[in-house]
């Protein structure tokens, strides 16, 4: 089960050449693995959910609002659909612009802070992406005369590492900074607190559903097998990141009394399963890939749940709630079900990948095994925790006595994620299977 | 039968005359490979034609900027061709004399210009820049003395140096004045009054002439100059141009974080800028990177000149120009605040834009030429340089109008504004999709 992304999921295909005059010899070429293909679907569904779950937006600024979610995912899609690094960073950094406004123009109270924060951040980051580019670029055009750098020709220039201060770790660690900041490993995750709480549910969901997963991607794509000697030499240093980032998270969850902190809190997860992918590189990452598009269905489902109970009562406080299962009975159904997928229960999909994860460290080395295996654990007593104290026991609040349930249109998304949530939980291999299929299908039209 | 028409249409007459004249400037030098009127004036680089070519365009904004409607715009018009002519003579002089007195012709104009900027502080600003110019001027002087002690003659092509120690001073003395006009660091204090209190077409006249054309000019003369020189001057000026730049930049961009007044912060901007061009003196001495360097400026001077723009048309003739005016800017004229947001991304270096593609240019050829650890921290620098920029897109998108938010007329006067507001922000972002276009 380890094994089952074959070669071919990795292989780029190329599917076209727009020869528009760019310079230097650039070329926008659009090319496609199996791993971008699963980014791009998951895009495609969680802007269906974005747009299904805000159909009632109560706001006048509508034509802004579907601007910049439609921004955002076409700049998402460039980036995941271009071969070449210069292209891939002009989305990359792109894609900010919407995403900031979407934030401060739609978020909540504090969202100028949190926006100004979040670009300031990711900005800066990306700002050492282009250092390192512009310096692969120069090395690129004196060996071919042109600026076309893929994650190919970066890895046949054979960089020379020896050392920190050599070029190849240098450039390993700026692309690495830049893609953490976005992914986010532990200690460069500050802004993301901010930038979830303040933002709206779309933002949200497009954040934490695909934005986020687009650090992986890079890392997958243009730096782990890109720097092999920087990547072996460094890998244990971000192992011990990213279990610093899930144990950080996970205790720091279980103090917050405000439902979107807690709830993206655990978006520091994340850290791990991008590491992991640096320790055993092409071999056995399956289950961290699958982690990743199962995490952006279960934090897309929380997203959506988040933004009915604040619709309804306009508050994120868990000491707002309580008892709200008895009034709402639907909603707790669907609430249950996304939270079990995000707990990985066993037929859940969150199961599947933090398995994989977690049985590939203890495998590898046992004391990194126990402290990812205390992070899983502790996942599910701080969810369990919100479910009891905002859905069962007695209505405490007044307020909440006249909240109404979920309609049919409000329960849509649900439908689809739990669909995705229970299939991929039973059946995991088939969805791996399928996506290769799927790839190599896309190749070919 | 003219002479009756003369006093009531001379006006309209004089408008159409100053769009004439730039266009049949443009004809002759584009038909023309190599031009050539005494031995002091030749033209023959192709790059010096290309950067005509722009000229050629940035006077035809200029015109339209400043309409032909009043008294005042049609002089306006009548300097801004004054200043033209001086440009064209400046980048054919084959010799000193002919460079200072076309040099000084653009200044001296300048400051009248400036002093009739429509604003409050106009007339302040139009006397600083001229007190500090005049010393910039005789420091050029200077200069060329100097130069001829080194070289005995006035020749920009084709000279010897006789004098090495005479000619370092020289460089070095020129080294300021240049410093003085594209207002990098220590000499910048003059473009943080001039920028803000001018508009229109005077603006114009400020960010696409002396900027960009002036700038363009004397970059190119300082490479061709620090060329001669020996290596071990050539290795001082390193170090005195990159530490320049450096302070430049760093300060530029961190004195308009600490800026309460937008058109003040976007002039510091401008000081950075010139710190990030400044750059190219080192890297052009082996390697002439003459259209980089000519794409940089010319975009970022249609940039700022866009956003200045705007940012007056948001004022509408008031004086403070906190970050307070541009409160729900895009709720009440949204496609002036889109075209800002350009201009302000493309400052900021954002994708998509040109100032990111003319950076990446400039940048990738510091790179080439082996310069890491200076590019490096300018582009940190830049990261600083990010806070001013959002805070200003900030309230044009995230804040309500509210009742202390000037209400936004629109005129017959404004409409030229506009349409050059348009026509810019097209040439920015296809700057930045396809540059090749441009280069």
């Amino acid at each position: 089960m380890f094994n089952v992304l074959g070669e071919d999921f990795y292989t780029v295909k190329d599917l076209a050449e727009v020869s528009f005059p760019a310079f230097f010899n650039l070329k926008y070429a659009i090319a496609l693995d199996g791993l971008a293909g699963i980014l791009i679907l998951l895009n495609a569904l969680l802007v269906i959910v974005v747009v299904i779950a805000t159909y009632d937006l109560d706001s006048n600024k509508y034509r802004l609002y579907y601007f910049t979610i439609y921004a955002l995912t076409w700049t998402v899609n460039g980036a995941l659909l271009s071969k070449n690094l210069y292209f891939f960073y002009m989305f990359w950094e792109a894609m900010l612009i919407p995403l900031f406004l979407l934030i401060g123009i739609f978020g909540s109270d504090n969202r100028k802070f949190a926006s100004f924060k979040f670009f300031l951040f990711t900005a800066t980051g990306s700002l050492l992406l282009l250092t390192a580019l512009i310096y692969l670029s120069t090395i690129q055009f004196k060996i071919s005369g042109s600026y076309d750098l893929t994650a190919d020709s970066i890895k046949a220039m054979q960089l020379p590492f020896n050392g920190f201060f050599s070029p190849q770790a240098l450039v390993f660690w700026a692309f690495c900074i830049a893609f953490f900041i976005k992914v986010p490993v532990f200690p460069f995750h500050s802004w993301l607190p901010d930038a979830h709480v303040e933002a709206p549910t779309a933002g949200s969901i497009i954040l934490a559903g695909i934005l986020l997963k687009l650090g992986i991607y890079a890392l997958l794509r243009f730096v782990i097998p890109v720097f092999p000697e920087a990547v072996t030499a460094y890998q244990d240093c971000i192992i011990i990141l990213g279990l610093a980032g899930i144990v950080y998270g996970a205790l720091t969850a279980i103090s917050q009394s405000n439902i979107k902190k807690l709830c993206f809190l655990f978006n520091k997860s994340h850290g791990l399963y991008c590491s992991w992918n640096f320790y055993l590189k092409r071999k056995s990452n399956s289950g961290a890939i699958f982690q990743m598009v199962s995490h952006g269905l279960t934090t897309g489902g929380l997203s959506v749940v988040i933004h009915y109970l604040y619709i309804r009562r306009h508050t994120k406080e868990i000491a707002a709630y309580g008892g709200v299962a008895k009034v709402m009975p639907v909603f707790a159904v669907a609430f249950f079900m996304v939270l079990i997928g995000s707990m990985g229960v066993p037929l859940t999909n969150g199961f599947v990948g933090e398995y994989l994860i977690t049985f590939g460290i203890y495998e590898k080395n046992m004391w990194y095994g126990i402290i990812a295996a205390f992070g899983v654990v502790l996942t599910p007593l701080y969810l369990v925790n919100l479910y009891y104290k905002t859905m069962l026991g007695p209505i405490t609040d007044d307020h909440n006595k006249e909240l109404t349930d979920i309609n049919w249109v409000e329960s849509t998304p649900f439908i689809i994620l739990v669909v995705f949530i229970f299939y991929y939980g039973v059946y995991p291999l088939g969805l791996m299977k399928y996506f290769d299929v799927l790839a190599k299908f896309l190749m070919k039209a | 039968m003219l002479l009756f028409l003369v006093p009531k249409y001379g006006q309209y007459l004089s408008g159409f005359l100053n769009y004439l004249i730039p266009i049949i400037f443009g004809i002759t030098i584009a038909t023309n490979n190599s031009l050539q009127l005494t031995s002091l004036f030749q033209i023959n680089s192709a790059t010096n034609f290309k950067a005509l070519g722009i000229l050629n365009i940035f006077m035809l904004i200029i015109f339209i900027l400043n309409g032909y409607l009043t008294k005042a715009s049609t002089r306006n018009s009548i300097i801004a061709i004054f200043i033209y002519l001086g440009s064209i003579f400046l980048i054919g002089s084959t010799e000193f004399l002919s460079f200072f007195v076309s040099m000084e012709i653009i200044a001296l104009l300048g400051y009248c210009l400036i002093s009739v900027g429509g604003f409050k502080n106009s007339k302040d600003a139009a006397i600083k820049y001229f007190i500090q110019g005049s010393l910039a001027a005789a420091v050029f002087l200077l200069a060329m003395i100097f130069f001829y002690g080194a070289t005995h003659s006035f020749n920009l092509v084709g000279f010897k140096v006789v004098n090495h120690d005479f000619y370092a001073i020289s460089l070095s003395l020129f080294l300021i004045s240049i410093c003085f006009k594209l207002g990098i660091f220590p000499f910048h204090s003059w473009s943080i009054d001039v920028y803000p209190n001018v508009d229109k077409g005077v603006l114009g006249t400020n960010l696409l002439i002396n900027k960009f054309f002036v700038g363009f000019v004397l970059v190119m003369l300082f490479q061709k100059l620090l060329l001669e020189a020996d290596h071990r001057v050539q290795d001082i000026f390193n170090t005195i141009i990159t530490t320049l730049a450096l302070l430049s930049a760093f300060f530029g961009n961190i004195a308009g974080l600490a800026q309460k007044k937008i058109k003040r912060a976007l002039a510091y901007s401008s000081v950075a800028h010139s710190g990030y061009i400044l750059l190219a003196l080192v890297i052009g001495i082996n390697n002439n990177y003459e259209k980089e360097i000519l794409f940089f400026l010319a975009f970022y001077s249609v940039s700022a000149t866009l956003a200045f723009m705007i940012i007056n048309y948001y004022l509408q003739n008031k004086e403070n120009d906190t970050y307070d005016i541009l409160k729900g800017g895009f709720y009440r004229d949204s496609k002036m605040a889109t075209m800002l947001t350009i201009a302000i991304l493309s400052l900021a270096g954002i994708p998509f834009t040109s100032g990111f593609t003319s950076k990446y240019i400039v940048f990738s050829g510091y790179f080439r030429e082996g310069f890491a650890i200076a590019p490096l921290f300018i582009i940190l620098s830049s990261a600083i340089g990010l806070g001013y920029y959002l805070k200003i897109i900030i309230p044009l998108f995230m804040e309500e109008a509210d009742s202390t938010t000037q209400p936004l007329t629109t005129s017959i006067e404004t409409f030229p504004m506009k349409f050059i507001a348009l026509f810019l922000s097209c040439i920015i972002i296809l700057g930045g999709v396809i540059p090749a276009f441009f280069l």
